[in-house]
């Protein structure tokens, strides 16, 4: 504190001596952590003992195995799948929002990210209650008479992606809408004056104009999903092949550290080959506005 | 793009290009446009002039399809338009913030319209539009790599390579410097001249209007308060708003003899025919009517401002009953005037007058 007030200190020094906490704590509390995951990944195992000495075993059964290899397709298709839908649900909802009058805009925003307020165990919870055997849909749908027997929605698939699309829709729209409000109205306009219908402007001027922030939320939307485990843990049951709800029973309870650790690694290069791959498309969609 | 022929009146007057009817828009408790009548001749070039909030851009935005009049008709070609959305009124519009795609070239720009449209000659239609508002050497550029003008410019080629009824301009040149500007205002008639589009442009610059249009249309509080060529818009305005709005003017408060005397208060004497009864009036002077004398019969007053203008200079007078008067003199002051020096003025073919204000 008295540093930051001395005035004879250099902004950049100031600066650094203010960041200074914060790094440290990426260093101790994320760094430290991962580097020794790193270790144990290629350490050896046996009924839960580390045991000394390296190995590739560990990554070459993961990226060898027909198993694995499935369980990151199955991962990857799921979030695809919650990506997509959350872009689809998310453009109207987005678009709503940055055509509605300014005053009403906070709130809007503020009731597409209320969900993020609540913890998303809680969420998960209450989808099994609206898409359980018993639960709020199969009651209606058989008090219609639609269905006889409930349909199977938790559990497998099909709850995992309606669970994952509404955690989630939150980034997609709040990204999107950003980038909608960014766009000129005129634009808009200028099209329909021009002649063209409503397909036609969206296809050829809102969409491409957007695309930064489809980018941006479908990439936040995938990555996120990619790595979520509350959702796909309540919803999706153990039926459902995931990431990381297979790192959770690799370390938990078969204690097999270095499968585990393995397994997150090969994930997080996942994830961070989305984002480098977000980066250059971003690039490329600015580079053709520039 | 080939649409059939318009169905035109009986060509017994101008024919009627756009037709707008008791057009009532109100926003709130603003009215925008309070019954406006408005015909538009074709091949024409209209001007809507007025100050911020006149309405003068709803005007032409409810003519644009944007927005749908509280009350009242458009007709546009004779067929009634007001209940179409704006891609069905074969239109086109030029904004201020030229409004071009960024993601697409010049070239893409111009052709949208026509594949909207579904023209078939789309390549020598873009070329052409580029070769009139010449650019066709930047066509493959984006709109981020060129000037406010070029940018403009295109946006005038994309606007009409559908060739529409009607080609609207909201402001389109207020985004640009002085120079350009009067560059764009030629390049605006020529190409006003070579298409014979019909153009209606919305500007609050004075000076702009009477150096392009046809016509003015002068709006204040949502409605038109007069509607005329430049010259007489200039010379006879209708009321003491439109004088004013229109150039520079001067008002000076006097009584009126009825046999072609005004009388300033104090007792001075002006020569000015005005066709109208005896009493209190408020005669209106333009700074070209306001000349320096040497006569002693000429009006005393005292200089309080020299301001020189490009090729001339406008004097602030005070007369001696405490009015104040303006007068243009040609090329730059003489070194002797400087404010606070005494001079004569004659005023010269003073016709035109209101009633005394308030």
């Amino acid at each position: 504190m008295t540093a930051l007030r001395r005035a004879s200190l250099p902004d950049r020094a100031t600066l650094w001596l203010a960041l200074a906490p914060a790094c440290a704590l990426v260093l101790l509390a994320m760094l430290v952590p991962l580097a020794e995951m790193a270790v144990i990944s290629f350490r050896r195992e046996s009924f839960g003992q580390i045991l000394p000495g390296f190995t590739l075993a560990n990554y070459a059964s993961l990226l060898g195995g027909l198993a694995s290899l499935q369980l990151f397709l199955h991962t990857f298709a799921v979030a695809a799948a919650v990506t997509l839908l959350c872009a689809l649900l998310g453009f109207p909802l987005a678009t709503a929002i940055a055509r509605a009058p300014a005053r009403w805009r906070g709130l809007l925003y503020f009731m597409v990210a209320a969900p993020l307020l609540v913890n998303t165990v809680v969420r998960s919870y209450g989808w099994l209650l609206i898409l359980g055997r018993k639960g709020l849909l199969n009651s209606l749908l058989q008090a219609a008479g639609w269905t006889g027997e409930p349909l199977a929605l938790t559990g497998n698939l099909t709850g995992l992606v309606i669970g994952g699309t509404q955690v989630f829709l939150p980034f997609m729209v709040l990204s999107l809408a950003t980038s909608l409000l960014a766009l000129d109205r005129r634009l808009m306009e200028s099209a329909e004056i021009l002649g063209a219908g409503p397909a036609r402007t969206f296809v050829s001027v809102t969409l491409p104009l957007a695309l930064p922030g489809l980018i941006a939320g479908s990439v936040l939307v995938f990555s996120l999903m990619l790595g979520a485990f509350v959702t796909p843990l309540i919803l999706g049951g153990t039926a459902v092949k995931y990431l990381s709800v297979a790192v959770y029973t690799d370390a938990l309870v078969l204690f097999n550290l270095p499968r585990a650790t393995a397994l997150s690694l090969l994930l997080m290069i996942a994830v961070l080959a989305v984002y480098a791959l977000q980066k250059r498309l971003t690039r490329r969609a600015e580079a053709a506005l520039a | 793009m080939d649409q059939p022929a318009p169905a035109r009146p009986a060509a017994t007057e101008a024919a009627v290009k756009v037709a707008a009817r008791g057009l009532v828009k109100r926003f709130g408790a603003t009215v925008a446009a309070d019954r406006i009548d408005l015909d538009i001749h074709d091949g024409e070039f209209l001007t809507l002039l007025g100050a911020s909030g006149c309405g003068k851009t709803t005007l032409m935005r409810m003519i644009a399809g944007f927005e749908h009049p509280d009350a009242g008709r458009i007709a546009i070609d004779g067929r009634d338009v007001t209940d179409l959305p704006p891609r069905a009124r074969h239109l086109g519009m030029v904004f201020q913030q030229y409004s071009l795609f960024p993601h697409m070239t010049v070239e893409e720009n111009v052709a949208f319209g026509l594949r909207a449209q579904g023209a078939s000659d789309i390549a020598a239609r873009v070329g052409a539009m580029l070769e009139l508002v010449q650019l066709p050497h930047l066509r493959d550029r984006r709109p981020a790599q060129l000037s406010g003008g070029q940018q403009q410019r295109v946006a005038l080629a994309r606007a009409l390579a559908t060739r529409p009824s009607l080609l609207m301009l909201d402001e389109p040149l207020a985004a640009l410097d002085l120079k350009l500007r009067r560059q764009l205002q030629s390049e605006l008639k020529r190409i006003h001249r070579e298409t014979g589009t019909t153009f209606l442009f919305v500007t609050h610059d004075q000076e702009e209007a009477l150096h392009l249009s046809d016509r003015v249309a002068v709006m204040r509080g949502g409605r038109i308060e007069q509607l005329g060529d430049p010259q007489s818009v200039y010379l006879h305005p209708v009321n003491e708003f439109v004088a004013d709005f229109i150039g520079d003017i001067s008002f000076l408060d006097g009584i009126y003899d009825a046999h072609g005397g005004f009388e300033l208060p104090g007792g001075a004497r002006v020569e000015a025919p005005l066709s109208r009864p005896a009493g209190p009036v408020r005669l209106a002077v333009r700074p070209e009517q306001v000349v320096l004398t040497d006569e002693p019969t000429g009006l005393p007053a005292l200089v309080a401002e020299v301001a020189p203008e490009t090729g001339s200079t406008l004097l602030g007078l005070h007369l001696a009953c405490g009015q104040k008067l303006q007068s243009r003199l040609l090329g730059l002051p003489p070194a002797t005037l400087v404010p606070g020096q005494p001079v004569r003025v004659r005023l010269e073919r003073c016709t035109l007058a209101f009633g005394a204000g308030a």
